[in-house]
């Protein structure tokens, strides 16, 4: 798979440099007949000469309340980021790390002081110049404990300080040798914002009005119901990458949150909006087979959709009972009801498209008899009048506390039924997202369920690392709160080195051990569906995030 | 989807009833007899259907209408009608248990109201009038908000929502008793109030609202399905007709059955209900 896609990618990047050489030189590009599978840097829709002119209206599915990148881990800002804002960093096809405001940079040999050498003439919308004090700024608000960042901060955790040798080269101290570094200052989470903004604003009001150097300025935003963003005049610093410069084409985007799937697909279909960021999985196929539609689906980088068990308290944190429960599911039902042919059965606990993901890491399959047998060992041999099993006169129940949103899905159901069969109860709990939230990070909750994307590798130390388990000083993503020194060791290693060969032992002895660990079980591979109207033309795939990149889209009239 | 309300006080119609009261109505035969069937479906679902509502068959997810499953499955491969006939026991139990709630509940305030003295009376019917101003489905929620979401909680902010209406209804009721001739007799008799109260005020204040909560029997059961379709009422995997609908709508671009099926079920039960009620109201108008 992976070198299947490493051709892919060099084609991509081909095409993108095809693209560059021809500007507004005619030659359209049809979309491609295979809809479903993209690669990182694909123009989707190319070609043609670009109109200026027009909204384009998107639908997105649940308002992340706060548009402050740093500030939340919502999967909106992997869309959102490349509206607003710009990073330092821009990934290549191939998910190394290129080019963008940081046009250059050095990395001393032990890998603890970064050099970087700015781009000038960039400002952000507000006026504030884009320099060396501006990227600071940048770091310590992701930083600061006010700010609460669940993503941005913990990603960045190792930055130690910064020295400003002039306005446009500045020099990054980590604490200790970091690898990711590079690649997470590509992401939307860590898009750079106005210094003035950041100094003049309380983290409430950032949230509302972030300002960004990007090629959209957002205009407005409506809580739960929208936000519209307008074309940056004078815009001339996208990614070398996308081989284009200039402002954008679009007057401006204008967003709407959508909840119901039914209602997203429909609009889109309908076309009241040109574009939609989360096609639901049911509706694929007939997005698929719309010839006034473009449909993507990529995989992204990281922790496929994964259920986690609470390994910090009763029944989970015996390893046996984590086991049988993996014994009691058929994941292979689970994908097969939730993904509509679109999403592939996960082998690992990354993504396929991870950097050092290791195809011959086994997963263990459904077997019901080694469910029961396990339980049984485990001493949890009566049963209650239901028929659930019981040890000590205690039913053996896990709760399952999940979002209560317009769309819930129909995994929790089934993976209920499923254990049932070996007489585990889960008990499902539908609660708002803030209570839920506080149960996440507080370790009251037996199941836990969601994907973790992110650029890197890292993903495995951001999710199972022991610093990763979320206390009362940093919100971590530990959510299974497995704790293991063994593996600790290796992700620490693999954040040190930039050896290729020692990364591809280390991630694979990772993947391997979480293999017996069992602190989850992967379900599908984590993938983004998304599509427009045919009317929209030069939509990117993001590199990092393989969501659409607006910046050079353009409407036909 | 929102409650249809009650309307607060029967309107007067006292003609032109005679003659209707003994004719032959097919619309209520009709829902006399959906109302039989989904009694047999609360009291004994497996005669109706041989399916289980909770079964999941992975391979066997959106399956049309067939002799198998008379109404296709669901996205996990559950039987529809199975779903729905289990479906019929929750929605019962909503409609009659709120109803009951809120008739007790709201009888007792229409009764206090309406005997006790003019500021007792004031201060209670202000409040009333505060709380019927608020749409019932709104009442409900806050009562949700305030006691947490579940089949249990859902009843009783159903219940307290309809409240009002009875209370207020028993209150006029009273008013008309209590200054009719016979209890004006009663009184000169020498009987205690107490009394009068149980024996004569009391039987002819309820006759209406017989008439009144079984119309309400079908709202409530609308409100139910309203709450749990928000997700604030009982739970998924529960078979309930307002959960049924919910998910339905995520797939109703690949079974449109899923909709349909738990949305007529819904209408048909309010209708049903309604058409009951008031050819009960035909045939005790004139006798109060």
């Amino acid at each position: 798979m992976r070198f299947i896609l490493s051709t892919r990618l060099l084609a991509a990047t081909v095409a993108i440099g095809a693209l560059a050489a021809c500007g507004s030189g005619g030659g359209t590009t049809p979309a491609s007949a295979d809809a479903s599978s993209r690669t990182a840097g694909e123009v989707l829709n190319g070609g043609g000469a670009p109109a200026d002119g027009g909204i384009l209206n998107l639908s997105m599915s649940a308002d992340p309340l706060c548009l402050d990148p740093h500030a939340i881990s919502s999967d909106v800002e992997q869309i959102f980021g490349r509206i607003l804002t710009d990073n330092l960093i821009y990934l290549d096809a191939a998910g190394n790390p290129g080019p963008w405001l940081a046009e250059k940079w050095e990395i001393n040999t032990d890998g603890t002081v970064y050099t970087f050498h700015l781009r000038k003439g960039v400002t952000f919308s507000d006026g504030a110049v884009f320099d060396a004090a501006a990227v600071v700024a940048n770091f310590e608000h992701m930083l600061d404990p006010d700010t609460r960042s669940p993503l941005a901060g913990p990603y960045i955790a190792p930055y130690d300080s910064s020295r400003i040798i002039d306005p446009y080269t500045l020099e990054v101290k980590l604490k200790q040798p970091y690898t990711p570094f590079l690649d997470v200052l590509a992401q939307g989470w860590l898009g750079l914002l106005s210094p003035k903004a950041i100094k003049e604003s309380t983290p409430a009001q950032l949230c509302e009005k972030p300002v960004g150097s990007g090629p959209f300025v957002l205009t407005g935003y409506t809580k739960t119901q929208g936000a519209t963003f307008a074309k940056r005049q004078g815009y001339d610093w996208a990614p070398p990458q996308l081989g284009l410069t200039g402002a954008a084409h679009l007057d401006g985007i204008n967003v709407s949150w959508v909840g119901q799937d039914a209602v997203r697909f429909n609009s889109l279909v309908s076309n009241q909006y040109q574009a939609t960021g989360y096609v639901p999985a049911q509706n694929a196929a007939a997005v698929k087979s719309d010839p006034k539609l473009v449909y993507s689906n990529v995989n992204r980088i990281g922790l496929p959709y994964t259920i986690e068990f609470n390994t910090s308290r009763a029944p989970f944190d015996d390893l046996a009972i984590r086991q049988a429960f993996v014994a009691a599911v058929n994941r292979e039902a689970l994908v097969k009801t939730v993904g509509f042919g679109e999403r592939q059965l996960a082998t690992s606990f990354v993504d396929r498209v991870t950097k050092y993901y290791d195809p011959e890491v086994k997963l263990r399959g459904h077997d019901l008899k080694l469910a029961d047998e396990l339980l049984d060992k485990a001493g949890w041999t009566g049963r209650d009048a239901e028929g659930y099993r019981t040890k000590d006169g205690k039913t053996l129940l896990v709760q399952w506390p999940v979002a209560q949103t317009a769309t819930i899905s129909p995994i929790f159901d089934l993976v209920q039924a499923q254990v049932k069969a070996v007489g585990i109860k889960v008990n499902i709990e539908l609660l708002p997202s803030a209570q839920l939230t506080t149960r996440r990070y507080g370790g009251d909750y037996d199941l836990s369920a969601g994907v973790w994307h992110t650029n890197t590798p890292d993903v495995l130390y951001v999710k199972y690392a022991t610093f990763s388990i979320p206390n009362d000083k940093r919100l971590g993503q530990n959510t299974s709160r497995i704790s293991d020194a063994q593996l600790d060791g290796w992700l620490e290693e693999a954040r040190r080195t930039g050896d290729k060969t020692k990364l591809t032992e280390l991630y694979s002895k990772a993947q391997q051990r979480l293999t017996e660990l069992v602190p989850g079980f992967p379900v599908y591979d984590n993938s983004v569906l998304w599509a427009f109207s045919a009317k929209l033309h030069n939509v990117v795939v993001d590199t990092s995030h393989g969501t659409p990149y607006f910046a050079y889209a353009w409407l036909e009239k | 989807m929102t409650a249809i309300t009650v309307p607060a006080v029967l309107p007067e119609r006292r003609d032109h009833t005679a003659g209707r009261r003994r004719a032959f109505r097919p619309g209520v035969a009709l829902g006399l007899a959906f109302l039989g069937l989904l009694a047999v479906a609360a009291v004994a679902p497996g005669l109706l259907t041989s399916h289980d509502p909770l079964e999941i068959s992975t391979a066997g997810a959106f399956v049309p209408p067939s002799a198998e499953h008379l109404l296709g499955t669901d996205q996990s491969g559950r039987d529809t009608l199975a779903r729905m006939v289990y479906g019929a026991r929750s929605s019962l139990v909503m409609g009659l248990g709120a109803t009951a709630i809120a008739v007790a509940l709201g009888s007792a305030i229409g009764l206090l109201a309406g005997l006790a003295n003019r500021y007792v009376e004031g201060a209670v019917m202000r409040l009333i009038d505060v709380a019927l101003s608020i749409p019932d489905l709104l009442l409900a929620l806050v009562v949700i908000t305030l006691l947490g979401t579940g089949t249990v909680n859902a009843l009783f902010a159903v219940a307290f929502a309809s409240v009002p209406y009875y209370a207020r209804m028993i209150r006029a009721q009273t008013h008309v008793v209590r200054d009719a001739t016979y209890v004006e007799a009663a009184t000169a008799l020498g009987l205690r109030r107490r009394t009068v109260i149980r024996r004569h005020i009391l039987p002819n204040a309820f006759k209406p609202l017989v008439v009144l909560a079984t119309i309400g029997v079908g709202n409530a059961i609308g409100a139910g399905a309203s709450l749990s379709f928000l997700g604030l009422g009982t739970k998924p995997p529960a078979p309930e007709w307002g959960n049924m609908l919910s998910l339905g709508i995520q797939y109703i671009s690949n079974d449109p059955f899923m909709v349909i099926v738990p949305g007529l079920a819904i209408t048909l039960t309010v209708l049903a209900v309604t058409v009951v009620g008031r050819d009960l109201r035909r045939r005790t108008e004139g006798r109060s």
